[in-house]
């Protein structure tokens, strides 16, 4: 009995997920490039920070209480440029190791300093992802690293335990949202929480693109309860999920159709969520796939990468030039268009896993 | 690494981070939420009552210095520019829930702030009202059915 409890322990660890050396890389690829293309703290805010008093400086309770005061606005953008090198260097897999760490570090001191005013805004995945990857051997693979050790010395062995490790970070943080509704009376008949969450991002915060408007012509309290019970079934469902393989990915697709409706009825993208979610693909196939209709070219799946953000950047430039759609809350037209990109392939996986799953059923 | 260290990683983890959640409670009862944190926002608060909604609010009046005293509202969005919207709810309860004592610096940077948008006006100090607003939703439409001040606070702006 107890040791079958050990191994079910270790077959999940190390069994979860299937990985290649191929297909971590692309994997880093895009990590890299979505936080610098889409995840860089805006330069905005180091002139503001640098320039306020110690008398607001509120460290939240942990690293961040050996600080006294801001630092300068030329000690942010010090620690903005190094986090950029890092990231580059992510990218090309140059030290790989090192540099997911480093820019792991650099985003959890930058963001630390952020909270210092007195709020979090719950990013933490954004550091998380490079720390815990930083052990998978993402850089085993297209990297610079891997060109640099000779052919007898290159060692491709990757890990893929720091994905179930990532995966239960995510299940508890998950579960951390979804509890407190619970205590907090969310799953009360008479009272309909998501409706009062969105009645103040519509009439206070301004927020009122996308659908929201349309939401105001939902007076059916059912609607709006069945939408409580749903995101706390949801987010406490998190932490089961990712017992299994198949139903953390299942899970993750519902975590992107969730941000989407959050985004159109309350204009809140949450996109550095999106950054671990993308772990969950599986990125050996779309290795394997993209070398094939490639005719087998090895730069093809790392091409394809960088043509997914080049389209990406191309619509949102052409979309904030025409205007589409028509924005004027904090929420950002690439995040509009990355969230749309996400719904359309967590749809894909679900839609392949209900044929998958009837067609077993007929077949049975 | 070895399997037996990285089942001790995650040893580690099944335990740490319902310790660390149960910490970010007792700690959060008291003050702000540590960082870094394993959780997630929770949005516990219903804000929506049968038939309103209540939501807590920070006005900021700066008082001239002069004998009529008059009171200017101002958005807090514009007194502290720079600082995203998502940021400026927390920031608001973390820096001015209490009477605080502000340094001269701090006194100098508010003077700075209200010069910038009200250039050549003299204030003598700050007033920050704490309250409650009722509204209701009627068809496309909302009415504010009551605000209710809870607590007021002053910062001078005179300094030493």
């Amino acid at each position: 009995m107890e040791s079958t409890k050990k191994n079910r322990f270790s077959n999940w660890i190390f069994n979860s997920f299937s990985v290649t050396a191929e297909g971590l890389a692309l994997y880093r690829i895009f990590a890299a490039l979505f936080l610098l293309l889409f995840l860089l703290p805006a330069t905005q805010i180091y002139s503001f920070l640098g320039t306020l008093p110690a008398d607001f400086f509120n460290p939240p309770p942990g690293p961040m209480g050996l600080f006294q005061e801001f630092p300068s606005e030329m000690v942010f953008f010090a620690m903005h440029y190094l986090l950029i090198t890092s990231l580059i260097s992510l990218l090309v897999g140059f030290k790989t190791k090192f540099s997911s760490i480093v820019a792991g570090v650099l985003f959890l001191s930058l963001k630390g300093f952020f909270y210092s005013v007195g709020k979090i805004n719950h990013d933490l995945l954004i550091a998380v992802v490079p720390l815990v990857m930083a052990f998978s051997g993402w850089g085993k693979s297209l990297s610079v690293d891997s060109l640099m050790k000779s052919k007898s010395h290159t060692v491709r062995e990757v890990q893929n335990w720091p994905l179930v490790l990532l995966a239960l970070m995510l299940g508890f943080m998950m579960f951390t949202a979804g509890f407190p509704k619970i205590l907090g009376g969310w799953l009360d008949v008479g009272t309909q929480a998501t409706y009062g969450h969105y009645f103040k991002q519509f009439f206070l915060n301004g927020r009122q693109d996308l659908l929201a408007s349309h939401a105001l012509a939902i007076e059916n309290k059912i609607a709006w309860e069945l939408l409580d019970y749903g995101t706390v079934v949801f987010e406490t469902g998190f932490l089961l999920a990712i017992m299994h393989p198949k139903s953390t990915r299942v899970f993750v697709c519902i975590a992107v159709i969730f941000h989407f409706s959050t985004m159109v009825l309350l204009n809140i993208a949450f996109l550095p969520n999106f950054l671990a979610y993308a772990a969950f693909l599986n990125w050996t196939s779309i290795h394997q796939k993209t070398e094939q209709i490639f005719s087998s070219e090895r730069s093809a799946p790392v091409v394809s990468i960088f043509l997914f953000f080049g389209v990406i950047l191309a619509i949102v430039f052409i979309a904030n030039h025409i205007g589409v759609p028509d924005l004027n809350s904090d929420l950002r037209t690439s995040e509009f268009y990355l969230l749309l990109t996400a719904l359309s392939i967590a749809l894909y996986y679900l839609g392949s896993q209900i044929y998958q799953s009837s067609k077993g059923l007929i077949e049975d | 690494m070895q399997p037996k260290t990285i089942k001790r990683i995650f040893l580690f983890f099944i335990i740490y981070l319902p310790i660390q959640y149960a910490l970010v409670g007792v700690i959060g009862l008291n003050g702000s939420e540590p960082w870094p944190a394993f959780v997630f926002p929770g949005f516990k608060s219903v804000f929506a009552t049968e038939d309103n909604v209540e939501i807590d609010e920070a006005r900021f009046f700066a008082i001239t210095d002069n004998d009529q005293q008059k009171r200017t509202e101002i958005a807090p969005s514009h007194l502290f520019e720079g600082l995203p919207a998502s940021q400026l709810q927390g920031f608001l309860r973390s820096n001015f829930n209490k009477q605080n004592e502000f340094s001269d610096e701090a006194k100098q940077w508010f003077r700075d702030q209200l010069e910038r948008l009200y250039p050549g006006q003299s204030f003598s100090s700050l007033n920050i009202e704490w309250g409650v607003v009722t509204y209701r939703q009627e068809g496309n439409s909302v009415s504010l059915i009551n605000r209710e001040t809870t607590e007021t606070f002053t910062i001078s702006l005179d300094t030493e």
